[in-house]
C-alpha cells in the first residue's frame, strides 16, 4: 500500500531517533533496519536520511563518532539526552493524533 | 557516477569546511549499498550505478545539507560586544578628562577602531589554526609580548598586565596537539602550564600569573577528564589536579615562611584589617568603604567628581572604574554595568555549553573563565571584597591592549558558535608528531 508522503517524513526524525535509542548505527544500517522492521513499508532514500541526522545532529539529540569495524571507518550516530527527551515527546503527540483519527474514523464509519 | 554524484552534492554546500566529512559519508554509504547488490550478482559498475541512483537527486540533497552546515551568527553576542564597547568609549571620555585633550580622544577611538577589528578578525578566523599552530603562536605571541614589555613610553610600560590571559586559549591549542599520546603528553602539558605560568609572571605579575595558572590547571584537569590523554582517567585527574594546586600552595608556605614581612603578606593584612593599617596599604579600603557609604542610588556624590580624590593615577582609572561610575552617576548605573557585564557572562556560558567540539568546548571554556574571572575579581575589589590588585573590566578600559585582549577572547567565542556546525572531529587537525618513549627488554 502507497502512504501518503508528507505522513512519512514527518514522522521520520521520530522513528530515527526511536531505531538509535535501541543502539547506535551507522548511516546505511537505520535504512536497513527501519526496512526490515517496518516489512518494507519504510523504504527511506539516503538522500532524506543524511541531511535529517545532521539536522538532528545540529540540534543536539544526536552525536556522532567513527568507529572502526571489520576494518572500515564508520560514522555511527548515538541518541543524546535531548534526543530521548524529543522522542518522548514527539512519540505523546503521535499517540493523541493516532487516537484522534481512529475516534473520527470511528464515528464516520459508524 | 558515483564521483559525479557526490560533487554535484558539495557543491551546492557554501561551506567549503564542511564538505570533506559528508562526501566520506555518503561515499561510504554508496559502497555498502552497491556491494549488497554486488553479492546479489549484479556486475560492480551496475550495482555502483544503482546505488547512486537510489540516493535521490543531489541537488536536492546538497541544498538541504547545506542548509544544516551554514555558519551561524550569534547576533546576540555580536549586538552586546558592539554596543557595550560604544558605550564604554563614551563612558570613558565622559567621565574622564578625555574631553580637555583631543590626543586621548584620538588615542580612544584607535583603541576602540583596534577592539572592532580585531574581533571581526577572529570572527572571520577558523579557529582550529590555534591548535594547528599552537607552539608557532606561543612562541610569536611569547617573542611580541617580550618586545613589546621591554619598550617604555613615557615612563610606563607599553603592554598591559592583560596580554598575559591570551595565553590560555593557546594552551588549549598545545593541550589540543597532545591528544592521544598518554602519560608523557601530560608530563610535557603540566611542563607547558609551569612555562606559561612563569612567562606570565614575569610579563603580567604575580596577581594575574595566579589566576592564569589556575585556569590552566582547570583545563587541564578537563582535558584528562575528557580522555584527551588516553590515560587512567580517575588517577591521572587526581594526581595532576594534586600537583598542581599543591605545588603553588608549598611555595606560597615557602615564601611566607621566608619572606614574612614581604609587601604582598603586608597588602594581604592590611585588606584584613584595614583600620589597623590605615596610613599604609589599610586607607585603599577605608576610602573604598567610604565611597560606598555615601554613594547615591541616583546622582553624583556631593558633586565632587571622582578625580579629586587624588588617587594613585593607576587605580583611579583602571580597576576602579565601576566605582568611579557609582560616584558619578550612582548605584543604578554601576549596577546597569554589572549587568551588562552579566549578560556577556551568560552568553559565553550559553555557546560552551552547547559545544561538541571538543576544541570548541575548551576554547570557549578559556574565554569565559578570562571574561567570568575578571569581571568577578573586579565587582569585589571594587566594593572591597577582594584584595586590590591589578585588573581591568571589558569595554570599559583606557588600555589598547585590553582592549584587544577582551576583543580576541569574544571575537573567538564568535568563531566557535560560528563555526559550530562545519568544524567536527574528522574535520579537525590530525597529530602531525608524536611524543613516544620507547624502551627495549635486555
Amino acid at each position: 500500500m502507497a502512504i501518503d508522503k508528507a505522513l512519512i517524513s514527518g514522522s521520520t526524525s521520530m522513528l530515527i531517533l526511536r531505531l538509535l535509542e535501541e543502539k547506535d548505527m551507522y548511516g546505511y544500517e537505520m535504512i536497513e533496519t527501519l526496512q526490515k522492521k517496518s516489512e518494507n513499508v519504510f523504504v527511506l532514500k539516503a538522500g532524506t536520511l543524511y541531511p535529517l541526522l545532521h539536522s538532528l545532529e545540529g540540534k543536539n539529540y544526536l552525536t556522532s563518532y567513527e568507529k572502526e569495524v571489520n576494518g572500515k571507518q564508520r560514522k555511527y550516530y548515538s541518541i543524546t539526552k535531548a534526543g530521548k527527551k524529543y522522542l518522548r515527546s514527539k512519540t505523546e503527540e503521535w499517540k493523541e493524533y493516532q487516537t484522534a483519527v481512529v475516534h473520527v474514523l470511528g464515528v464516520v464509519v459508524a | 557516477m558515483k564521483e559525479s554524484f557526490i560533487r554535484n552534492v558539495t557543491e551546492q554546500i557554501r561551506c567549503v569546511r564542511a564538505r570533506d566529512a559528508i562526501a566520506r559519508e555518503l561515499s561510504d554509504h554508496i559502497s555498502d549499498q552497491a556491494e549488497v547488490y554486488e553479492a546479489m550478482g549484479e556486475s560492480h559498475e551496475d550495482a555502483v550505478n544503482r546505488a547512486v541512483r537510489e540516493m535521490g537527486d543531489p541537488v536536492e540533497v546538497g541544498v538541504e545539507l547545506d542548509r544544516v552546515h551554514r555558519p551561524q551568527v550569534d547576533y546576540k553576542l555580536i549586538g552586546m560586544a558592539f554596543l557595550f564597547h560604544i558605550a564604554g568609549f563614551f563612558l570613558i571620555w565622559k567621565m574622564s578628562d578625555l574631553s580637555l585633550n583631543p590626543q586621548y580622544i584620538a588615542k580612544q577611538c584607535i583603541v576602540l577602531l583596534l577592539s572592532f577589528g580585531v574581533m571581526t578578525g577572529m570572527y572571520f578566523l577558523d579557529y582550529s589554526f590555534i591548535a594547528r599552530y599552537a607552539y608557532g603562536i606561543f612562541a610569536f605571541a611569547t617573542i611580541a609580548m617580550f618586545i613589546g614589555w621591554s619598550l617604555t613610553m613615557s615612563g610606563g610600560r607599553v603592554v598591559s598586565f592583560m596580554l598575559g590571559y591570551l595565553y590560555l586559549p593557546v594552551f588549549v591549542g598545545i593541550l589540543y596537539r597532545l591528544r592521544k599520546r598518554g602519560y608523557p603528553a601530560l608530563l610535557w602539558a603540566m611542563g607547558m602550564q609551569m612555562v606559561i605560568a612563569c612567562l606570565a609572571y614575569f610579563l603580567s605579575g604575580l596577581p594575574t600569573a595566579a589566576n592564569i595558572y589556575m585556569m590552566c590547571t582547570v583545563l587541564l584537569v578537563i582535558a584528562i577528564a575528557k580522555g584527551w590523554f588516553f590515560v587512567q582517567r580517575k588517577m591521572a585527574t587526581a594526581v595532576a589536579a594534586g600537583v598542581l594546586l599543591l605545588l603553588p600552595a608549598a611555595l606560597v608556605i615557602g615564601y611566607v615562611i621566608l619572606f614574612g614581612h614581604g609587601y604582598q603578606t603586608q597588602r594581604l593584612m592590611a585588606w584584613l584589617n584595614p583600620e589597623r593599617y590605615a596610613k599604609e596599604a589599610g586607607y585603599i579600603y577605608l576610602w573604598l568603604r567610604q565611597k560606598w557609604e555615601t554613594a547615591r542610588l541616583i546622582g553624583a556624590v556631593d558633586n565632587s567628581m571622582f578625580q579629586s580624590d587624588n588617587m594613585i593615577g593607576y587605580y583611579v582609572t583602571e580597576p576602579f572604574i565601576l566605582l568611579q561610575l557609582v560616584c558619578n552617576y550612582g548605584i543604578l548605573a554601576g549596577a546597569a554595568l554589572v549587568a551588562a557585564f552579566a549578560a556577556v557572562i551568560v552568553r559565553a556560558f550559553q555557546i560552551l555549553r552547547r559545544q561538541k567540539n571538543q576544541l570548541g568546548f575548551m576554547l570557549s571554556v578559556a574565554c569565559f573563565m578570562v571574561i567570568l574571572l575578571n569581571c568577578l575579581e573586579g565587582i569585589l575589589i571594587n566594593t572591597g571584597y577582594y584584595p586590590v590588585s591589578m585588573m581591568q573590566f571589558p569595554f570599559v578600559t583606557y588600555s589598547a591592549c585590553t582592549g584587544m585582549t577582551y576583543a580576541v577572547l569574544i571575537g573567538l567565542l564568535l568563531s566557535i558558535y560560528r563555526n559550530e556546525r562545519i568544524l567536527t572531529e574528522e574535520t579537525m587537525p590530525r597529530p602531525t608528531w608524536r611524543l613516544t618513549v620507547k624502551w627495549e627488554k635486555r
